[in-house]
């Protein structure tokens, strides 16, 4: 097990290095920063100033083993485009990109979980076959899209919610559906499948045959033990909704840094571009290394293959 | 793992999988996947033909006509003055700011995320299935190199690599098919890989060896046959993820560059749009949703014809 995790691990730090190279090496293969930092008609003697500045006179190599010193220490340098460290930037930013995660799993979870039941105790009935339409919209909607109809209706039609930006609650819940729906149809895809199993298993049957209640049978000697395969795939929800919030976070104008990757990239500030990339892969790497580890747990034969 | 029975017979009828193809093919009329082909059809077909019909021009709009509603819906009159036109036939499904018809920029962008979806995937298939192939048939070294690339891959945030990529380079249409099949190879490497393994010590494999066949030819006449019914399913399947793939790029303003029509960029330009002109953005939104969905139901029913072992892809 051990050598599982350390052995996972590496292959995490060295994709970390990869993809830092990548991104650093993007920024400035493609267009130097220059353009970004001086207009057009600046004389070399800016040039020179501004190279110095920001220390890019020295070889790339030297920037890179610099910059990614800096990025240890949590400094990931000044932006390009506004006064201010990124850091900062993304630390203001932060908060309400987890607000909106946490909210969307949580409705993940409340919608997923016991429709999933439903369906799955409801096995061949109308029930069943809304719940398999729910599971291929889940596929097929485009969040973006999803997102601004949910507004045209909620918002302008009905005007019971409002459009964008954030606030309260209610500010939540659009972007929380349309950030947290593609996950609720996987999630209950899967709570179905996991109960339909168990549901076929003798001792459910031995259940219900001693004449416990059906309430009973399923909440206390289904459910929970259905509950295990779904359990396993909240590490991946992790990791679709945080490059969903990407995309819904424009949609709805939150103020998190979702929003602030794709500023950056507009504006090309390559500084906010480069700590954004960096610490979403991090994230992913985190959660797809907890998931395998947990799978490894879970199934012995993981670990030894 | 699949169990193919090797007929025994000339070296041609090695390859049983080849009358699977067909015989899925054959027996499509019987399933409910004909009205969805149908659907597929009315999609594909006039973006196809996109320049032989006769439609507006998708890039050029009339500014006279700006924000047109479609044909069912009246003029909206507030306090005795017309403030919106009643749509009319002539832009069945409206028109955008810039006064563009958006039927036609529908039909054309049809074309674009289909082009789009069918050549990254064509690419990274290609480039994926050949690097699966070297790594199961060759082993060892090859395959662990191989296969450690495809992790740190696959360890990647796909849309955000994505955008990375598209913003550094220019803008277009070939950006946005090479940065999509750079996200797509390493499923099939991994894939293809693991059916190679299996079937690289199988008698007909070594028959060929011994009978002088290059490597070369071992792996694209002897392995590619038995594993390309994998490799169209996942394609398959694939089609649907590609497309939302592009339009999120182009929504996120990191796919095809305007005034060039694609879905995403329509659903982009009528954000705004959404308390005054509802059907720009929603019309193009709902061409992406029926196509995704024709998509994989297609290819759910695919994979059950031609590969159930993939039921978990």
């Amino acid at each position: 097990m051990q050598r599982y995790i350390i052995q996972r691990l590496g292959q995490a730090v060295l994709a970390l290095v990869v993809i830092s190279v990548v991104v650093f090496a993007l920024a400035r293969v493609t267009g130097s920063p220059l353009d970004v930092l001086l207009p057009e008609e600046a004389t070399a003697v800016d040039v020179a100033r501004v190279e110095a500045r920001w220390g890019l006179d020295s070889p790339i190599h030297v920037q890179y083993i610099k910059y990614m010193g800096n990025v240890l220490r949590g400094d990931f340098g000044e932006s390009f485009r506004f006064r201010g460290q990124v850091s900062d930037m993304i630390w203001e930013r932060l908060p309400a990109t987890v607000q909106l995660a946490g909210f969307a799993v949580l409705i993940s979870a409340a919608l997923a979980l016991p429709i999933g039941i439903i369906v799955a105790v409801k096995k061949d009935t109308p029930v069943d076959t809304v719940g398999k339409i729910i599971a291929l919209l889940g596929q097929s909607l485009p969040s973006f899209w999803l997102g601004i109809v949910l507004m045209w209706i909620f918002s302008v039609h009905l005007g019971l919610l409002p459009t964008s930006g954030r606030g309260g609650v209610s500010h939540m819940i659009l972007p929380g559906i349309a950030l947290g729906w593609y996950n609720v149809a996987a999630l209950m895809r899967l709570t179905r499948s996991s109960m339909l199993e168990v549901l076929d298993t003798e001792y459910v049957k031995l259940a219900r045959i001693k004449g416990v209640s059906e309430w009973k049978v399923i909440w206390k000697h289904c459910f929970r033990n259905a509950l295990i395969v779904p359990l396993t795939y909240f590490g991946l929800i992790g990791a679709v909704i945080m490059t969903g919030s990407v995309v819904i976070e424009t949609v709805f104008s939150w103020p998190g840094v979702g929003q602030l990757t794709i500023e950056a990239l507009r504006s090309r500030d390559y500084q906010v571009v480069q700590a954004m990339v960096l610490m979403f892969a991090t994230g992913f790497l985190v959660i797809n290394l907890l998931v395998d580890i947990l799978y490894a747990y879970l199934d012995p034969r993981i670990r030894y293959n | 793992m699949a169990i193919i029975t090797i007929p025994k017979g000339r070296p041609r009828d090695l390859i049983p999988e080849a009358s699977t193809v067909l015989r899925g093919l054959v027996s499509v009329r019987r399933y409910p996947v004909v009205p969805l082909a149908i659907l597929l059809l009315v999609l594909v077909l006039p973006a196809v033909f996109a320049n032989q019909i006769e439609l507006h021009d998708p890039e050029i709009g009339s500014l006279n006509d700006r924000l047109l509603p479609p044909f069912w819906v009246g003029e909206h009159v507030v306090e005795g003055q017309v403030v919106r036109q009643a749509g009319s036939m002539k832009y069945p499904l409206g028109t955008d700011k810039l006064g563009r018809d958006n039927f036609s920029r529908m039909v054309h962008g049809a074309r674009i995320s289909l082009t789009v979806a069918l050549l990254a995937i064509a690419l990274g298939g290609a480039v994926g299935t050949a690097l699966g192939l070297m790594a199961g048939y060759f082993g060892g070294k090859t395959d662990a190199l191989i296969m450690r690339i495809v992790d740190i891959k696959l360890a990647f945030p796909s849309i955000l690599l994505a955008l990375v990529l598209v913003a550094a380079f220019k803008p277009h249409l070939s950006t946005v098919v090479a940065v999509i099949a750079i996200l797509l190879w390493a499923r099939y490497a991994r894939l293809v890989r693991g059916e190679a393994l299996a079937i690289r010590h199988r008698d007909f494999v070594d028959r060929a060896r011994v009978s002088g066949a290059s490597n070369i030819r071992i792996m694209a006449r002897h392995i590619l046959p038995n594993v390309i019914n994998t490799v169209v399913v996942l394609a398959t399947l694939e089609v649907g993820h590609v497309i939302i793939l592009e339009s999120t790029l182009s929504f996120l303003g990191a796919g095809i560059p305007p005034p060039t029509p694609a879905w995403g960029l329509m659903v982009a330009d009528g954000r705004t749009l959404i308390i005054n002109a509802w059907w720009v953005a929603f019309f193009p939104g709902l061409a992406i949703l029926i196509t995704v969905l024709c998509m994989n139901l297609f290819g759910d029913w695919l994979r059950d014809k031609l590969d159930p072992k993939l039921r978990n892809v």
